[in-house]
This record gives structure tokens, sequence and C-alpha cells, in this order.
């Protein structure tokens, strides 16, 4: 196999729209006692756009720039995520889709 | 929201809800379409093709003013490894004629289209509302809810696409244990949408008017243990471009978004994107729990349509969607208006649906194909065979001055040559039968 890529995702998604809601409005939530603990963390696989990081033994999960895709709930094998939909007319905007 | 109950709400506006929306109203059923997108289209991306002629049923003419972008007359097939590629190229000219048998569409445009059909034919369309949760009495299905408010239904459609909240919140499974889809029944799509001139696009594609090319590939150049497909297509001035990621194939530190460049790294998708300015980036999931993973179909006061229904058909040569959706909207549609003859609402009568859907080819397929990822989840599919196979045609095409060998001979040789034991080699063999 050939040399690993590696790219700059949030470099790509900037072509992308959103209309973000307010932070208390987060339509996803984590737990991080539960992904401190996580013997996976395979979230940070599956997001397309590199909503989760972990560093520090601690998980953070950036709502703006998620697609609402569900793969993060798919992954996630440890009940940590909360998944709901954004508000109505909130969240990501495809133009072409 | 109105005051005055419709008979039927349906949640969601892909080409499902938006089919069944038309498909009552033209019933004069009295129904309520909502999505979560405003515009309507805004929140849907698929790869995507729309396959056969299931819109004919309910818009005769769809051809003549749906927004769609290609007829596809070109479609490719084939492996890459890590910078060859075998591909077997499949041109049919009467494709072009009606009724087509696929279009590219980029679905903001095309389910914002459909949805205006929908209100056209007499549904009322609600556009930017998340519905939070369903209204259950007695266990039935009688409304949804948003914040406070309330809307009431003799039945509810569920057209929520794949990650079907409303599903996953009431556990509309078979398995009532089970709280969430599992990473081996759903695989993870990342698109990419480019922008080309368009007479540099049908230079490019050799594509004649509004011809349209579409490619899958199985990508044999990706490192480590992710399995995933490619595929693009043409639209009029844009090239849509994605991966398709076996989610149960990643392991920790691996980026599923990361499969999309391998594949734009191979010399033959390359050149397909030279120049080209990238102007949208997406991403959903693709159901793929085949028939002993999907979800019930019905309840009391309810029925499922489409993705969230998990009727995704795939077996690496062909992946259709959009087909099965608007044929399950029908077929639902067609069961709430045999259901209001009886007024009953409950499960014993909506099971009609099911019925439906099992004479219909939507069920059958599934049935036929129901082995299918035997093959499409085969390691050696995606990690050994590419190699394989294109440095076998490799070696018989290449000219070396040496004793020519016959082909058989030579891709045998290859495949020996990748480690893969004859065992292994019939029995992956054998199985592909289940395509």
């Amino acid at each position: 196999m050939g040399k690993k890529i590696k790219i700059d995702i949030k470099n790509k998604i900037g072509v992308t729209s959103w209309k973000t809601d307010a932070h208390e409005r987060a339509h996803i939530t984590i737990k991080e006692d539960i992904c401190a603990k996580c013997p996976h963390q395979l979230c940070i696989a599956g997001c397309p756009t590199e909503c989760f990081k972990f560093y520090d033994d601690k998980m953070t999960f950036q709502y703006e720039d998620c697609v609402e895709c569900g793969a993060c709930d798919i992954m996630c094998d440890q009940g940590s995520i909360e998944w709901s939909n954004p508000r109505g007319t909130y969240g990501v905007t495809y133009s072409r889709g | 929201m109105s005051k005055k109950n419709p008979e039927v709400i349906i949640v969601g506006a892909g080409p499902a809800g938006s089919a069944t929306a038309i498909r009552l109203a033209q019933n004069n059923v009295n129904v309520v379409l909502i999505d979560r997108g405003m515009p309507i289209g805004s929140k849907n991306i698929s790869g995507g093709v729309l396959w056969g002629n299931d819109l004919a049923e309910i818009i005769p003419d769809w051809q003549e003013e749906a927004p769609f972008e290609r007829i596809i007359t070109n479609k490719k097939v084939g492996f890459l490894s890590e910078e060859d590629a075998t591909i077997m190229d499949l041109h049919f000219h009467g494709w072009n004629n009606k009724p087509y048998a696929g279009v590219s569409v980029l679905r903001a445009g095309f389910d914002e289209w459909l949805s205006e059909k929908a209100a056209e034919a007499g549904a009322t369309v609600l556009d930017g509302i998340t519905i939070d949760s369903l209204i259950i009495e007695n266990g039935n299905v009688v409304g949804v809810k948003q914040g406070d408010e309330e809307l009431r239904a003799n039945v509810v459609i569920l057209a929520e696409g794949v990650n079907a909240r409303l599903m996953l919140e009431n556990k509309l499974f078979r398995d009532p244990s089970k709280k969430q889809y599992l990473r081996k029944e759903i695989m993870g799509g990342y698109k990419e949408v480019y922008h080309l001139e368009q007479s540099l696009l049908e230079e490019r594609f050799r594509l004649d008017g509004n011809e349209g090319m579409a490619g899958e590939f199985i990508i044999g150049n990706i490192p480590g243990d992710v399995l995933a497909g490619g595929f693009f297509y043409t639209n009029k001035n844009t090239l849509s471009i994605g991966t398709i990621v076996h989610l149960d194939s990643l392991n920790t530190g691996d980026k599923a978004y990361e499969a999309i460049e391998y594949f734009k790294s191979h010399p033959y998708i390359r050149k397909m994107i030279k120049g080209a300015e990238l102007i949208e980036y997406g991403s959903k999931l693709i159901p793929e729990m085949g028939i002993k993973g999907f979800p019930n179909f019905y309840g009391d006061g309810w029925m499922v349509v489409g993705d969230a229904a998990g009727f995704v058909f795939s077996n690496g040569l062909l992946v259709q969607g959009m087909n099965y959706a608007i044929k399950s909207g029908i077929l639902a549609a067609d069961t709430y208006i045999e259901a209001k003859r009886s007024s009953n609402y409950s499960s014993s009568q909506l099971k009609q649906y099911e019925k439906k859907l099992k004479n219909s080819y939507i069920l059958k397929d599934f049935k036929n194909f129901s082995k299918v990822k035997l093959v499409t989840k085969n390691k050696r599919l995606f990690k050994t065979y590419p190699d394989a196979l294109n440095g076998g045609m490799k070696a018989f095409f290449t000219e070396t001055g040496a004793e020519k060998q016959h082909l058989i001979k030579v891709i045998l040789k290859s495949f020996k040559k990748s480690g893969v034991g004859l065992f292994s080699l019939i029995k992956d063999g054998l199985r592909f039968r289940h395509l």
C-alpha cells in the first residue's frame, strides 16, 4: 500500500453551509466521563467532519461542523451520545445535496 | 401547525415522503408533509442516481419537468489497485430513450421540486419544522409533536431517512431490545461535488448533449482494514464523487473521511477532477441491514417508507435507494387509501403494506439477494483481488518479449501470487453468484 494520506478536513468543509444554532441548543451532547473510559473512541473514526477530538484524556464535540449524518451514534456503543435533530431550519444546509 | 387535523402526517420530504404525499393527495386524502429543512431539500443528500421509472406512477411525464442532471448512458464498474485499474465499460445508447434507465440528480433541487409537486397535488407542505416526538396513546401512533404543539392524524408515515430518530426513539424494530443500528448494518457515505465548465465536463467524459456517466469501483489502495467503494456521477456542470465505507471495518485511529482522498488520488480518478473546483462536501448513512435487520414496516397508526425502512439495495455493482423510496411511498399511500374504506388504521389493516412490499420488487430484491453481504463485506474483494486482477491483466497485456501465455493462466498466477489459497479462491468465486 502507498503512502498514508492526511488531509485537513476542516479546510474542506469550508465549502459547505450551515445555519448554526446557539451553543445551549447543540443537537448532540456527549458524556465526557464515559468517553474518557471508552476503549475505542470509534466516533472519531466515523465522523465525516471531525467533530470529535480526544486531547488530554478528554473528548470534545463540536456541534457546529456536524452534517447530521448520525454515524457517531452508530459508532458509539458506550451510551455516551445524546443525538437529536437540530431545530427546524438550523444545521447543515446543502445547496447541491 | 394547522388546527384542523389531517388524515395523514408524513415526516420527511425526501423522495419517499413526497411520493407518499403525492399519491395520497391525488386520491383526495388530506395530508400534511413536514420537513425540517428550509428550503426543503437542503437536508437531503445522496450519490446520486435515480434508477428506474417508479416516479411515472405518480408523475407520468416526470422526465419533462424534473430537475434531473443527466441521463445515464455509460456506466463503469471496476477494480482500482494502487495505481492500476480494470474496468468494465458499459455503454448503452438506448438508455438515452424514455423511460430512462437512470438519471443523475442533486438532491437539494430535485427533492424541493418533488415536494412542490406534492403541494400542487393538494398536500399541505410545511418546511423548517423538526418533529420532536410521536404521540402514542394505548400503543397507537396518533400524531406528532413539535415543542408544545401537537398535530394528530389517522396515520403517521415515517419518511425521516436513514438516521431515523423517531424510529430509534420509539424502538420500532422487530427486536424491541434494540436501541440503535449496529455498525455492520449501516455504511457511511461521503461525497464531494466539483464544478467543471460544462463543455470541459462533456469533453472529459465523452458526453453528447445531456448524456451522463456513472462509475462504481472497489477501492484497493486504502491502507489498513478500511473497506470502501467509490463512485462518481456526472451532473450538468458538476461532478459528484464519493465513497461508501463499511463502518464495521473502521478501527481506532482510522478516519472514514480519508477514504475519498485515496479514491481521488488514484490516477484513473485524479484525471477526472483535474482543475475542478470543490463546491460542496457532505455525508449520509446508507442502510445495509438486509432482510433480517429491517425494522417493523408498520404498526398501529404508522408505516415507514424509504431509507428509514432500510430500503437501499447494494450489491457492489448496483446501488439504488431513491427508486425503492418512491415505490415504498406509493405502496404505503395505497395501503392508507384501502384502510380508509374501513376506517381501520390498526396494524391488523396496515399489515397490507408489508404484503404489498412483498409482492413488489422491493422485498423480492432483498430476499433474492439476502446473501449478498458474503461478497460485499469480503475483505479479499477490497484488499487482495484488486491487486491480483490488475496484476494479472497488466501481465497479460504488457509485451515483454517473453513467450506469451494464455489469459486464464496469467490471471490465475497473479491470484496465486496474491497469497489467497485455492480453497478461498473457489469459495469466493462461488460467492459471486450472490451478486
